[in-house]
């Protein structure tokens, strides 16, 4: 039953039914061929894991994003990024990165990024001479710092699926989502000294404190958004949520007093907006709840419990096991559905071998990434690619070496895992 | 015809940002009321949770229509045009059978629920779920005219052939 579940959602992916209506059509399937269970037990599954409060933060980012995006913050980042970074060699590449991750505390989610950095910065790259593919292939990637410097969508998701903190799954994320950023930037730093890309030697100005100055007064409302967050959670202020609702009002205020750049006339249509969003992402959370209680109720968990115990007692190979298999699966499957069909399970059998649940959370969260970025099924390359106006394979031709340091940084995290625990431990005590 | 259908939609619109706006402004009070007048609001939290379930699945059929939902089209671009509409006939069907079922399995909840209350406000739970049948009304609306557009221009497609 359970092997026959999962043939149907691959093939149904595959041949392009929309997740949420694949995963709900083999969830009510399920629910009806199961003689013993009563049908209405599908609804009452679909309501009640959408009945939680962390779960809240989810509209709340989308809107509070998608009011900041609107406000032409994003061309603002990438100017500051600029005058940061741009001098050091590779300087428009490092700018994709830099820019990606102040984005990041402003946005939670990696397409979002792909999508509004690379419209700015992928254009400007060709221009100077950056091959298509590269150019796309570093907003991809750099953009996956998105959801894992906070605030963080997956992060909702993870947190409110696994009933952990999603404050304290924010605060793990904080020195891995720096750390990909820096990979990044190292990775480019090497690439302008091969003779394959004599793009990246060009250097561009000096470093002046007095410009980056002046452009980070044109972006502190981005640069303060996750000093809010992150402090009203660490202070205890605020929850995840409660900081969403804050963050909405902040960037109204901000967006409608400070930058004046678009009037109420606009608002319905980006609520609008962001409600189709949140409900594309909360829709399959929504029908997952069925399919992930039908799946423990057939025992899956344990199954999965009982290989991987055989596999191995240690729980870092456990977990490696664990990422691994996720990878793989990412790698032809949308990334966000394999997250969300895998959460209950990856969560039952890390608290099984005693792994920190943040650790774990982080861990997971950064394999959804990477496999987010590994062709051939690769969302954000995707995005990227028809952004960079290139073709896909020229895309995959230039990632290889980003997704070697994506696949490094997630390395050194499962190794020490004071990586990810060290912040949330130390300010929250969790 | 068409223009009682735009209405429906603008109508069904309208509801999900009515209730994207009033869960921001409960947070809001919520947030002011325990930092400023130092008092939790009871009720708060619970309408949020409510509302969110109402506007997801709301907009579940606003997302169907306007083709927003995520999915995976690199294998299904690469088939024949023929397979590529049996396989739109398909996922309508599949749309039309999952709203059929969540409207009519919610019913039964709802005859239980009616006699419970939440815990916050105190209102009757059946309302609560009543979101679902709205949403998956409205879903199934929708899948009808998407199976209706796609019949049409098989039929002008044959007359043309």
């Amino acid at each position: 039953m359970v092997v026959g579940i999962f043939v149907a959602l691959l093939l149904l992916i595959l041949i392009g039914t929309p997740v949420l209506l694949a995963i709900g059509a083999v969830a009510l399937a399920g629910v009806i061929i199961v003689p013993e269970l009563v049908t209405a037990i599908f609804p009452q599954k679909l309501f009640a894991i959408l009945d939680s409060f962390g779960l809240l933060a989810m509209p709340f980012f989308i809107l509070a994003g998608s009011i900041m995006s609107r406000g032409g913050i994003s061309k603002r980042l990438v100017e500051f990024a600029e005058t940061a970074v741009g001098h050091l060699r590779g300087g428009l590449a490092q700018s994709n990165v830099v820019a990606s991750m102040v984005f990041s505390g402003v946005s939670g989610s990696s397409t979002a990024d792909t999508a509004a950095i690379g419209s700015i910065l992928i254009p400007s790259m060709k221009e100077r001479g950056y091959k298509a593919g590269y150019a796309s292939a570093i907003t991809a990637t750099s953009s996956t710092i998105g959801p894992i410097i906070p605030p963080s969508m997956v992060m909702i998701i993870y947190g409110s699926m696994a009933g952990v903190s999603i404050g304290g799954l924010f605060l793990a994320g904080l020195i891995p989502g720096v750390l990909i950023g820096i990979g990044l930037m190292i990775a480019i730093y090497i690439q302008s000294f091969l003779p394959k890309y004599p793009e990246l030697r060009s250097t561009q100005g000096k470093l002046s404190l007095i410009r980056v100055l002046k452009s980070a007064r044109k972006v502190w409302v981005a640069l303060l958004a996750p000093v809010i967050i992150l402090g009203g959670i660490i202070s205890g202020v605020f929850t995840a949520t409660e900081a969403g609702v804050v963050t909405v009002f902040y960037a109204l205020i901000t967006t409608f007093f400070v930058y004046r750049t678009f009037s109420w006339r606009d608002m319905p249509d980006i609520i609008l907006d962001s409600a189709i969003t949140t409900c594309q992402v909360v829709g399959i959370i929504s029908v997952a709840g069925a399919l992930g209680w039908l799946l423990s109720y057939l025992n899956f968990n344990m199954q999965v419990l009982q290989f991987l115990s055989s596999v191995s007692t240690n729980p870092t190979i456990v977990l490696v096991t664990m990422l691994v298999i996720m990878l793989m699966l990412t790698m032809f499957v949308e990334s966000l559905a394999i997250l969300i069909i895998f959460v209950p399970v990856a969560v039952f059998v890390t608290s099984q071998f005693g792994l920190d649940p943040y650790y774990a959370g982080i861990c997971i969260v950064m394999a959804t990434q990477i496999g987010a970025t590994t062709p051939p099924v690769a969302v954000l390359l995707f995005v990227s690619t028809s952004i960079a106006e290139t073709t896909y394979d020229q895309t995959v031709h230039y990632v290889w070496p980003f997704l070697f340091t994506l696949l490094l940084v997630l390395l050194a995290v499962i190794l020490f895992p004071p990586l990810a625990t060290f912040i949330p431990s130390t300010l929250v005590g969790i | 015809m068409e223009k009682t259908f735009r209405t429906i939609d603008r109508v069904f619109e309208i509801a999900i940002i009515a209730i994207f706006v009033m869960m921001v402004l409960v947070g809001g009070m919520q947030v002011f009321n325990r930092f400023v007048l130092n008092r939790s609001l009871s009720w708060s939290s619970e309408l949020q949770r409510y509302a969110h379930i109402w506007m997801v699945y709301l907009a579940i059929p606003v997302a169907y229509r306007r083709g927003r939902h995520i999915g995976m089209d690199v294998v299904k671009q690469r088939m024949s045009a023929p397979v590529q509409r049996f396989l739109a006939f398909f996922n309508h069907g599949l749309w039309i059978v999952l709203s059929v079922s969540i409207m009519l399995f919610t019913r039964r909840i709802m005859q239980v629920a009616v006699r419970q209350k939440s815990p916050g406000m105190g209102v009757r739970m059946d309302f609560v779920y009543l979101g679902l049948v709205v949403g998956s009304a409205y879903l199934l609306f929708v899948a009808l005219r998407k199976l209706g557009v796609e019949i049409r221009s098989v039929v002008s497609n044959k007359r043309e052939e």
